[in-house]
């Protein structure tokens, strides 16, 4: 079912715009999506998601700029003529329809035969796993199960291009790491390209190939989801994606690839970010918790790391799978540090008021102009 | 205080619907005299149906009472259509208050002006020729058109957009999409709507005596001229039944528009 080979620019949003009225809900937006690919649309509330979104599944007009899709401009023409397919936030399946009209609903509108409706529907019926509920009605069944006929709905149609809103979230949270495989499984099987919007940067890191992080209807930044984590390009993305130690500091001065930044009078780092840093600068410093580790302050641990610092245990928090500790590590400075709790751990025994030593990587940390 | 808030309910009750159990009781009083108690009998549900003219009056009410009702719940369903799903369009708070204002006007002053209408467009276009059944249906839906909207309105308004972008991203035109989709999902409403109009146009009598003709004589004004001379008994025979039709449809109406689709 899938073409050979990945097109890079099977979609190309190009400098598009939307305005309503005196306000730009998107704004000037350029985009290359592959086929084949998950692309995560991730952003917050009023970021200009979903109008992006509205604009690709063809209910919205571009203001300006264009959209092709698999060589075909897709600007002016009617949701019906697109090759594309969405499924709704709230699934919108038809009430008054059994699970088994509700997906042969698209394949009717196209005029195919009710033969062949019928042996595709069951076909999907089989892959989503919903063949004994094929005559009940949407109100007769659950969460997931509506999920998968909203799901089974659009792919009968075989789009080029499925938009999903929000897809897992409606479901609880079991739910949707099991929903999330099985629409990755089917996603792959099919060779479907999959645009994907959310606010929920879990499920953005979870299901996406790439992301794409909106904000104030501009893409901050476009890559994988490690790239994002890792590299983040603003401060803004740092802090969106994943938690985040965020510190004022002064850079002291610049030996070789380390840079020396101050935060405190107690507290200066070496930091290694790949440039060079001006001396006096104001600067925030950032590192996620888990990159660093605690260790108690009478550990035979020797650490290799760059910095090591001492602090004080502020707060422990046992979470199950992880522990965070708050250091307080002198003039103001607070880091928060998560920890695995493998069953090795020896540090179950670092309580509040501990003194202990945080290994900071020079690596650990990213640089952002105050 | 429960005991008192009982009672006053009970009041209450009685206030409003003694009069129709009084009515429903003589119905089945045996005596020819309206106010003296003669004991049980159905006799006069049975003279009530050999009484040709009552007959032919239930038939003209019903006949208009589904015209009208019908025409009122497509004025309608378009109405609600255009407010629901048209945006702020230019004009849609006149629009709105225009369709709404036969709910607040005065009967009489309907009769009057829809009367003083068909004797003036007869004289220039000589249509409607006459007063009659066709005159009164015209002049029922417009005052029922006005119900209707408010019955279907909310629905339309309440349902999820969503649904009908799903049709027209799978591939169905926009007129495909209101019939098979829009319109089964709003029919509880459009039905308890077209029964309210119904209701309506058969209750009917100031709009109907301004523009009936003859040979156009509905139930209620055949009601109206029989008790001017004295209350005989069939007509609350009569008057009965019609509470009974009453109260089902209305019955079904708020069934109907409570039932959920989802």
């Amino acid at each position: 079912m899938m073409n050979s080979g990945t097109q890079s620019d099977f979609i190309r949003i190009e400098n598009i715009v939307k305005k309503f009225g005196e306000v730009t809900a998107v704004n000037n937006i350029s985009l290359n999506i592959h086929q084949g690919e998950v692309f995560c649309l991730l952003g917050g509330s009023g970021s200009g998601k979903s109008t992006l979104l509205r604009m690709l599944a063809g209910f919205d007009d571009p203001t300006e700029g264009r959209v092709i899709i698999d060589g075909d401009d897709i600007s002016g023409k009617p949701p019906e003529r697109l090759p594309v397919n969405m499924m709704f936030q709230s699934y919108a399946l038809f009430p008054h329809m059994t699970v088994e009209k509700n997906i042969g609903y698209g394949l009717r509108r196209d005029g195919v035969s009710k033969a062949e409706t019928k042996q595709r529907v069951d076909e999907i019926l089989e892959l989503v796993k919903l063949t004994p509920f094929a005559s009940r009605k949407p109100s007769q069944l659950s969460g997931g199960q509506r999920q998968r006929v909203a799901l089974a709905r659009c792919i009968v149609k075989r789009p080029k291009v499925l938009m999903l809103d929000e897809p897992l979230g409606a479901l609880d949270k079991k739910l949707r790491e099991e929903t999330q495989q099985e629409l990755l499984k089917i996603q792959r099987d099919l060779g479907l390209t999959f645009i994907v919007v959310t606010h929920d940067q879990e499920e953005a890191m979870t299901m996406a190939d790439r992301i794409g992080i909106m904000d104030m209807g501009q893409i901050v930044q476009v890559g994988p989801p490690r790239e994002l984590y890792e590299n983040p390009n603003s401060m803004f993305i740092a802090d969106f994606v994943g938690s985040l130690n965020k510190f004022k500091g002064v850079v002291q001065g610049q030996e070789g690839d380390i840079t020396v930044v101050r935060l405190s009078e107690e507290v200066s780092l070496k930091i290694h970010t790949g440039f060079e840093h001006n001396t006096g600068d104001e600067v925030m410093l950032t590192t996620r918790p888990e990159k660093l580790e605690i260790f108690a302050a009478d550990s035979d641990a020797k650490p290799t790391t760059q910095n090591i610092v001492d602090g004080t245990v502020a707060f422990v928090s046992y979470m199950g799978e992880q522990t965070n500790y708050s250091v307080d590590l002198g003039g103001g400075v607070i880091v928060r540090i998560a920890e695995q709790n493998h069953h090795m751990s020896t540090k179950v025994s670092i309580a509040a008021g501990d003194k202990v030593k945080v290994a900071w990587p020079a690596r650990a940390s990213h640089l952002f102009s105050a | 205080m429960p005991r008192f808030l009982k009672f006053s309910l009970w009041a209450g009750f009685a206030f409003l619907y003694a009069p129709i159990f009084v009515l429903i009781a003589y119905s089945f009083n045996a005596s020819r005299r309206g106010s003296v108690w003669g004991g049980f009998s159905t006799h006069w549900y049975g003279e009530l149906f050999r009484d040709e003219q009552i007959l032919s009056a239930a038939w003209v009410s019903l006949q208009i009472g589904v015209m009208s009702a019908t025409g009122a719940t497509i004025l309608g369903v378009l109405a609600a259509i255009g407010m629901v799903r048209f945006g702020k369009f230019r004009g849609r708070t006149l629009f709105a208050g225009m369709m709404s204002a036969p709910l607040v006007m005065p009967e009489v002053i309907t009769g009057i002006s829809l009367l003083l209408l068909f004797i003036s467009a007869e004289q220039l276009f000589g249509w409607p020729a006459g007063r009659g059944m066709m005159t009164i249906t015209i002049a029922h839906i417009t005052f029922c058109s006005a119900f209707v909207l408010v019955v279907v309105q909310p629905r339309m308004a309440t349902m999820d957009q969503s649904l009908e972008e799903a049709s027209r991203d799978l591939g169905a035109g926009p007129v495909t999409t209101f019939l098979l989709v829009t319109l089964p999902v709003i029919f509880p409403a459009i039905v308890s709507g077209w029964l309210l109009a119904f209701i309506l146009s058969f209750d009917d009598l100031v709009i109907a005596s301004f523009t009936a003709g003859p040979g156009s004589t509905t139930l209620p004004m055949l009601i109206f001229s029989k008790i001017k001379i004295a209350v005989s008994p069939d007509i609350n025979a009569l008057a009965t039944i019609i509470i009974l039709i009453a109260a089902l449809g209305l019955v079904a109406a708020m069934l109907l528009s409570r039932r959920r689709t989802d």
